[in-house]
């Protein structure tokens, strides 16, 4: 085929005496097509992505073949590959904020791509192409810092930048992990508007369905199966079947929950060094629902979080809890990153039965541990993972549900979770979703931090949208509960 | 492993770690590093001597015998003899403990200050903290060295004197450090889960604190030891530490340097000593680093 851009045949990928990280895979990508690799972390992709921009690590062993418009690309030297970068496969990185250099404006990281290869843009492109990718008044943000500017923002200027030489190929590794749900498919957008292939990688496959022409679902350093969504949705393959009905999230719309109020604040402001974290939030929870926060990076989510679990006092405002939550161990948190979360030296078990331990509660034998342990790893779907393992040796997946174990255990009256699956693959995290909609069935009410807006749009009872510090807009589903319950 | 069962994170039994945990495998690690096992030897033969050593003199440390001044290694001295007719071989044993001895003690008496005062300065916060991080200011304005030099002044030379001004001179400079560790670990998700489930801050701290940065600073301290050796043996050499007649390897290179054109064997092994104490203390502090490093976490 003449419109094949970039063929790999049986491409093997290892590190010195290290596993053999991508497995003879055989993949290519045809000009003007965007296709998406997705698979869990750990299953190659970001391996296959320096291999095609040549930037493997020293000591990386190749076999088989990666040839680009005719050339291998293994063979090449630093010099070849240096003209090849930039000119014929743009990069764009995953976070925009650490790919760009906080002292140097938007306009010198753009015109880089033309100063690397020794030219010089021609006065008012570099502005155009900015207003190509979507970025409004280019001309007066340009000469602002990185910091200045939204991430969706940053990341499309990166875009820009990364096509400046119109690139037969883009290679955009997770390049929208960074950003809010709304911004993401923004990006995703202009970056197949680039008119260039696109090789997107992803562990996000309900974003990638919305997007590529084709997926290649690789696990382990092999692919497993490729194909337009299309024909993938229908595939036969059973590994394949569980992971598209993964993508969905649980739904539980036209649940009516009949609570009481467990938790109130009104007027709640904090304060850092000056700076108003959040001023002015009403919140309250109501026993059993899912209360859904949302909102974009450092708009007080998670401030709002540490008042409400009572890690912090309020700056203003006053915090009511029902008789319920006061005994201490009421509020339990689940965090973003599942694998810290867990203390690293202690045994599952241990860190599982923490909560159990708790000065009021009734002193308990270790084997009394142990035994509660297994039994909550039962409940979580973790029965064969031994409770003497550490942290470190399970998957995040696992390790999430093991926090959220932790947060049950004790049966609290709330359970504070702070973008819980926006580290996990999907079907990890639809697990998680499930053990806290669980949870919430149980009597226990949820506050669901996230940006995943779709998500938290079908999963949870109510959504609040935050902004600059305070609760803005409400979504869809908060209006329905504040007719019901005015408060 | 089907991959099904990989990707769905379904329950399994634990596979070789991505992460290898610093806890349960940590020996197997350190003693693939072959700085580190070069380093334990050293340090292995070092502390047998400082802790045999004075039981092996073959002959008393301390007893002139002008006779035999200044006689080069030969048969009955194995290392020569001093200028009083010291046999270097039974001071060199007989010091090994003076030095090795005090630059441990320093070191952890300053490991056990630091930790303390650092761990309760983060977590009490307010003015406790106020009040000693000031104190850990001005210690830390002071240089060192004159600090040190100040306290045997007015304390009088002595290894004992010496002690407490090395210990004085640099406590500061790991309370800070064990201070700044413990502000990390508090905002920990695993210590923040603790607190909101109901454990008291005395468990936190021994649970999931302490251990964390008592390790951290453990590898600061052995980093620190060859330093604290050449410290000590500097202190003595200026005539500040170890007094005449005890033998210590700085002091008796401060008395032998006079002989050096017609003796020169009477530097060499204190100066040996010196130098396998610095490069053990080095190996085994840069073996523990390079193990506990963050890579070994990602």
């Amino acid at each position: 085929m003449s419109d094949v851009l970039l063929a790999c045949k049986r491409l093997t990928i290892g590190y010195g005496a290290g596993p053999t990280v991508v497995q003879g895979i055989d993949l290519t990508i045809r000009a003007g097509e965007c296709l998406a690799l997705v698979g869990p972390s750990g299953s190659g992709k970001t391996t296959i992505a320096r291999a095609i921009l040549g930037l493997l690590p020293p000591g990386a062993q190749t076999s088989g073949s990666l040839t680009f418009q005719g050339q291998d690309v293994l063979t090449l030297d630093e010099a070849a590959l240096r003209q090849l970068r930039g000119r014929a496969i743009g990069y764009v990185a995953q976070d925009p904020y650490q790919a760009c250099d906080p002292l140097r404006t938007v306009q010198t990281h753009v015109s880089a791509a033309w100063a690397v290869h020794g030219e010089r843009p021609a006065a008012g492109v570099v502005c155009e192409r900015l207003a190509q990718a979507g970025i409004a008044d280019a001309a007066r943000a340009i000469d602002q810092y990185p910091h200045q500017w939204s991430g969706g923002m940053l990341q499309r200027a990166s875009i820009a930048a990364a096509t400046a030489h119109a690139p037969a190929l883009l290679v955009a590794d997770e390049p929208t992990s960074a950003l809010d749900t709304d911004r993401a498919d923004a990006v995703l957008a202009t970056l197949k508007a680039s008119g260039s292939a696109v090789l997107l990688i992803s562990h996000d496959l309900g974003l990638v369905l919305r997007h590529a022409d084709r997926i290649a679902l690789c696990d382990e350093g092999r692919i497993l199966e490729t194909g337009t969504p299309q024909a993938l949705s229908i595939s036969s393959n059973r590994y394949v079947q569980n992971l598209f009905s993964a993508v969905g999230v649980p739904s539980r719309k036209g649940r009516e929950h009949q609570g009481e109020i467990c938790l109130s604040g009104r007027g709640l402001g904090m304060r850092y060094g000056g700076h108003d974290a959040i001023s002015d939030c009403d919140v309250s929870v109501y026993a059993g629902e899912i209360l859904g926060i949302t909102g974009p990076s450092g708009c007080g989510k998670s401030t709002l979080l540490r008042l409400l679990g009572g890690l912090e006092r309020p700056y203003a405002g006053t915090l009511k809890r029902s008789v319920a939550l006061n005994r201490p161990g009421s509020i339990m948190p689940v965090f973003q990153d599942p694998v810290v979360s867990l203390n690293s030296r202690w045994a599952i078990w241990r860190s599982l039965t923490e909560p159990l331990t708790a000065r009021h509660l009734p002193r308990l034998s270790q084997k009394q541990r142990r035994d509660r342990a297994a039994a909550a790893l039962e409940q979580v779907g973790l029965g064969a993972v031994d409770p003497e393992s550490l942290p470190g040796q399970l998957s995040s997946g696992q390790c999430q549900r093991i926090s959220v174990a932790r947060a049950t255990i004790g049966q609290p009256a709330i359970i504070l979770a702070d973008e819980p699956t926006s580290a996990l693959d999907t079907i990890a995290r639809q697990q998680v979703l499930n053990l806290l909609s669980g949870a919430a069935l149980d009597g226990t009410a949820i506050v669901l931090v996230s940006h995943d807006q779709h998500m938290l749009n079908q999963f949870a009872d109510r959504v609040l949208v935050m902004q600059d510090g305070r609760l803005a807009v409400r979504g869809p589903f908060s209006q329905r509960a504040a007719v019901a319950r005015p408060f | 492993m089907s991959a099904l069962d990989r990707f769905a994170s379904v329950a399994r039994p634990p596979v070789p770690a991505f992460r290898p945990n610093t806890s349960r495998r940590l020996w197997p690690q350190l003693l693939g590093h072959g700085g580190f096992r070069l380093g334990l030897a050293l340090c292995m033969l070092l502390l047998a001597m400082a802790i045999l050593g004075p039981a092996l003199t073959p002959f008393e440390p301390n007893w002139p015998d002008y006779a035999a001044a200044l006689q080069p290694p030969g048969a009955s001295h194995w290392l020569g003899t001093d200028a009083t007719g010291r046999d270097v071989l039974s001071r060199v044993l007989d010091g090994a403990h003076r030095s090795i001895g005090a630059a441990s003690l320093v070191l952890a008496a300053i490991f056990g200050i630091g930790l303390v005062v650092g761990t309760l300065a983060g977590l009490a916060g307010g003015w406790i903290d106020l009040i000693l991080m000031r104190l850990v200011d001005v210690v830390m304005t002071l240089p060192g060295l004159v600090l040190a030099i100040a306290v045997i002044g007015v304390l009088g030379p002595g290894l004992f004197n010496l002690l407490l001004a090395l210990i004085l001179a640099d406590w500061a400079y790991y309370a800070r450090l064990a201070r700044s560790l413990t502000l990390t670990a508090r905002q920990r998700p695993d210590v923040l889960a603790a607190r909101m489930a109901g454990i008291g801050w005395g468990r936190i701290l021994f649970g999931h604190i302490l251990p964390g940065v008592a390790l951290q600073l453990a590898v600061v301290a052995t980093l620190g030891l060859g330093g604290m050796i050449a410290a000590v043996s500097g202190f003595s050499f200026l005539g500040l530490g170890v007094q005449p007649p005890y033998a210590e390897w700085g002091a008796m290179l401060a008395e032998s340097r006079f002989y050096f054109p017609i003796a020169p064997w009477l530097l060499l092994a204190p100066a040996t000593l010196i130098f396998a104490s610095v490069l053990a203390a080095n190996l085994l502090g840069n073996g523990l680093r390079d193990t506990l490093a963050p890579r070994g976490r990602s």
